[in-house]
């Protein structure tokens, strides 16, 4: 058996990891475009930050690759998928035989259409490569900054630079910060906090045009207003790597279909990781969610559907955890309900850097904002992920004192919903009492 | 897999274990000499109060067999000890990104100065520090038969 596998982050290597636990002698050909060894994108921020050194990228052991006898072709495209053949064609014209091929081709920054784009000094921040281009700016002494856009990776990287002493200023188009992850009350929470560090946000505002000589020296607002820069950090979200399949005929909406078993519309190829669509729990809608720990959940049942085990994706539920400075924000799941029939709970002190929101629909839990007192996120990402009926539960969410035993109650309620044998470990000198 | 088992029913709430845990994870393992050292104690096992019959429980982290915190890792920190089962932590890989904290369905890992702070059963002792410290013997360490026997004898005694 040939295992093929394009694209070397989360969902690759975890695809790897699962196949191997079950076929140790087949073929398996890793094929990536970046000349890196297998590293985590997520770690890059705190690379540029300075709180971590290029040798602590790797989040799998240094003999991974060698120790799962992988075929690792790095630094290689893959430019034609030959369906028929069973073939993959790469850049360098050799060819990789599959009998099963996983895409997990990730997605790649979305570079707007502004003029002067292309000048030097302007870049995303998604690959090692892009993290050494700006560490090159900012050893060459780098003052000021723009980052474009207030997403997750536009405030990491704002973060980042200022961090290493930078002036940062962040331009953002919507009405506040983090529009996707978080809503108004609570992204102007974090504004106010990172202006007080020294991270200015400029909102309803974009630019429109990068000027310099070769290299970026200014950017234009839309209001007219200039602003030195020696550096732009491009954070405008991500577009799927979806063109190897659009070519082979895969089905495609923004990003790959798959099935419930991870399998694209054409047989034995199989999807995992920001170039999927998924099914969101908290929605109902199938939607893209680039994330790392959608991408290893995939990735890890692709790996398993390849071996021909039996696998149901039931689908993801959007998350993400960011931290700037000592600010602490957990955002899970619907958090700006488009629907009727949505309820809320909020709580804020805003002095406090505190706030806490959650949605509801029709009694279910479907997202939360935590913003500063996070330690609690997981219960609620649970709650959510099960699509449980939470009225009884409902009232003590915004207590301070929530914990794991104030839903003790509830799972021995609710034995099948619960059944992973951690949550009866608990409760085993409860048993004889509540159960039977 | 060997952890930490509560018996509900024996605990009084009392937290001698959470102070127990803190201490073991100083450097001076002792309370007045920790409190000068630059991390403040920190326990990684947590008194909570149940809402019925007035129980409380002691829970710390359950090494869970399929993960969460390991799946959503980000730096390959949190992993699985191939040979105990146990969920550890690599406080060197660790960068504090808190995606452990957003998926744990037990919230119990806590959020240290730098990174995740989890129960990590005590590698510098033969026993553990919670166990040994609890005044009515409601918490035991080992496996969950080991756990479910102890029970059954105490219920025939």
């Amino acid at each position: 058996m040939n295992y093929c596998i394009i694209g070397a982050s989360a969902a690759g290597i975890n695809a790897i990891e699962s196949i191997r636990a079950y076929d140790k002698k087949s073929n398996i050909a890793l094929i990536s475009d970046e000349d890196f060894s297998p590293y985590s994108r997520c770690l890059l921020s705190y690379l540029l930050a300075g709180s971590l050194t290029k040798e602590h990228l790797h989040f799998k052991p240094k003999d991974f690759l060698e120790k799962n006898r992988v075929n690792f072709q790095r630094g290689v495209k893959a430019e034609r998928i030959l369906y028929k053949e069973r073939k993959v064609l790469l850049s360098d014209k050799s060819q990789i035989p599959f009998d099963k091929l996983l895409l997990a081709t990730g997605a790649r920054p979305k570079i707007p259409r502004i003029p002067g784009i292309e000048k030097r000094g302007v870049y995303p921040l998604r690959t090692l490569s892009d993290a050494q281009k700006i560490e090159g700016c900012i050893k060459a002494g780098l003052e000021t900054a723009v980052v474009l856009g207030g997403g997750l990776i536009g405030m990491r990287s704002a973060y980042a630079l200022a961090k290493r002493g930078v002036k940062v200023k962040v331009v953002v188009k919507s009405p506040h910060i983090l529009s996707q992850a978080i809503d108004q009350p609570s992204a102007e929470i974090v504004q106010g906090y990172l202006e007080k560090r020294g991270i200015e946000v400029l909102t309803k505002t974009d630019v429109i045009e990068i000027s310099g000589q070769e290299r970026v020296e200014e950017v234009t607002l839309d209001n007219g207003k200039r602003i030195k820069a020696g550096l732009v950090i491009i954070g405008k979200g991500v577009v799927p790597n979806s063109e190897l399949a659009e070519e082979v005929g895969i089905k495609i909406r923004e990003g790959i279909l798959i099935e419930k078993n991870l399998e694209t519309s054409l047989k034995d190829i199989f999807a995992a990781g920001d170039v999927v669509e998924s099914f969101d729990l908290t929605s109902g809608e199938t939607s893209l969610n680039p994330l790392w720990p959608v991408a290893v959940e995939q990735g890890k049942l692709a790996g398993l559907s390849m071996v021909n085990k039996s696998v149901e994706y039931q689908g993801t539920v959007p998350m993400n955890s960011l931290t700037l400075f000592n600010l602490s924000l957990i955002t899970i799941g619907l958090v700006n309900p488009f629907k009727e029939n949505y309820s809320v709970m909020v709580y804020a002190d805003k002095k406090k850097y505190l706030y806490r929101k959650f949605i509801f629909y029709r009694n279910r839990l479907v997202g939360t904002i935590l913003l500063g007192e996070i330690e609690k996120a997981g219960i609620f990402s649970l709650l959510i992920r099960k699509m449980v009926d939470v009225s009884s539960l409902k009232e003590i969410f915004i207590e301070k004192e929530f914990n794991y035993a104030k839903i003790i109650p509830f799972i021995l309620d609710n034995p099948e919903i619960f059944k992973e044998k951690e949550f009866n470990d608990t409760l085993l000198s409860l048993q004889k009492e509540f159960v039977s | 897999m060997v952890k930490i088992f509560c018996d509900i029913k024996k605990c009084l709430g009392c937290r001698t274990c959470e102070l127990a845990c803190a201490i073991e994870h100083t450097q001076a393992k002792e309370l007045f000499k920790a409190l000068q050292e630059e991390n403040l104690p920190q326990a990684r096992i947590e008194n909570e109060k149940i809402m019925i019959n007035n129980f409380s429980f002691s829970l710390t982290c359950q090494h869970c067999e399929d993960a969460p915190c390991v799946n959503a890792c980000i730096s390959g920190a949190m992993f699985k000890d191939e040979k105990t089962g146990e969920t550890k932590c690599d406080t060197d890989k660790c960068v504090g990104c808190w995606m452990c904290i957003m998926v744990c369905p037990f919230g119990i890992i806590k959020q240290g100065k730098k990174n995740a702070v989890k129960c990590d059963l005590c590698p510098e002792r033969e026993d553990f520090a919670c166990v040994a410290s609890c005044p009515t013997k409601a918490l035991f360490g080992g496996t969950r038969e080991e756990f479910q026997n102890k029970l059954n004898n105490s219920t025939t005694q």
